[in-house]
């Protein structure tokens, strides 16, 4: 009986220690899952350039590229569009590291996955980069 | 009897002291395989960062040419997909 009793408390002293240990893991687990708030702000600065990158895509002087990225097909020069497209090529990479951070993935495998979402949501007649360096109008 | 029973759970504290960190142990080995673990790239990755971009670009309403194949040679990055590091 004394047996029975020293091993419940130790099977009790066991589980007060071990609770607490493990509800501290799985808060750490929901704390890597957790909303990035970076994330809220660099949606508002994709918002905000949508407009300008969309006509500017419409009017074939920016394309998409495979690295997931936005270049120029013609139009360089104008230092307006280049300055958003240099911002949304910065939010983009940093995108690629929350959303890599976040699925346990590499920022190259995120940017070649929105790279191909990209083509495919393209509309025809907008450019679009091949591996090779080589622009081709989407049909 | 009665008296004798303090005494002897008293002599089973300096054990459990001992065996506390023991029980700690799951949950530190647990946090040390998620960030050892070789890193694998399969589908379910690929899926949840799908998932993932089109919830941030929710606000984006292109209207493109969704009915294209992926196949499409003309449509499609020509790099493959990055191996696993």
């Amino acid at each position: 009986m004394k047996r029975i009793a020293n091993i419940l408390i130790l099977l009790v002293f066991g589980a007060v220690v071990a609770l607490p240990a493990t509800v501290l893991a799985q808060r750490d687990d929901r704390s890597d899952k957790g909303e990035n708030p970076r994330k809220a702000e660099l949606q508002a600065r994709f918002r905000e350039r949508d407009g300008a990158l969309d006509a500017a895509k419409r009017d074939g002087k920016i394309g998409e590229t495979t690295e997931g990225l936005i270049d120029f097909v013609r139009g360089g020069d104008d230092a307006k569009l280049r300055r958003l497209v240099d911002d949304e090529n910065k939010d983009r990479r940093e995108l690629y590291e929350i959303i890599a951070k976040e699925t346990g993935a590499t920022a190259a495998v995120v940017a070649e996955q929105n790279a191909r979402r990209n083509y495919q949501r393209a509309r025809a007649g907008e450019y679009l980069k091949t591996a090779t360096g080589e622009w081709k109008q989407k049909k | 009897m009665s008296k004798k029973r303090p005494g002897r759970v008293r002599r089973w504290i300096p054990g459990l002291l001992l065996l506390s960190p023991a029980a700690l142990l799951p949950a530190c080995a647990r946090v040390t395989l998620d960030q050892t673990k070789p890193l694998e790239i399969n589908v379910n990755v690929r899926l949840q960062i799908d998932r993932e971009l089109d919830e941030f670009f929710a606000f984006q309403d292109r209207g493109g040419n969704t009915t294209t194949p992926p196949g499409n040679a003309a449509t499609q990055p020509a790099t493959q997909p990055a191996a696993a590091s």
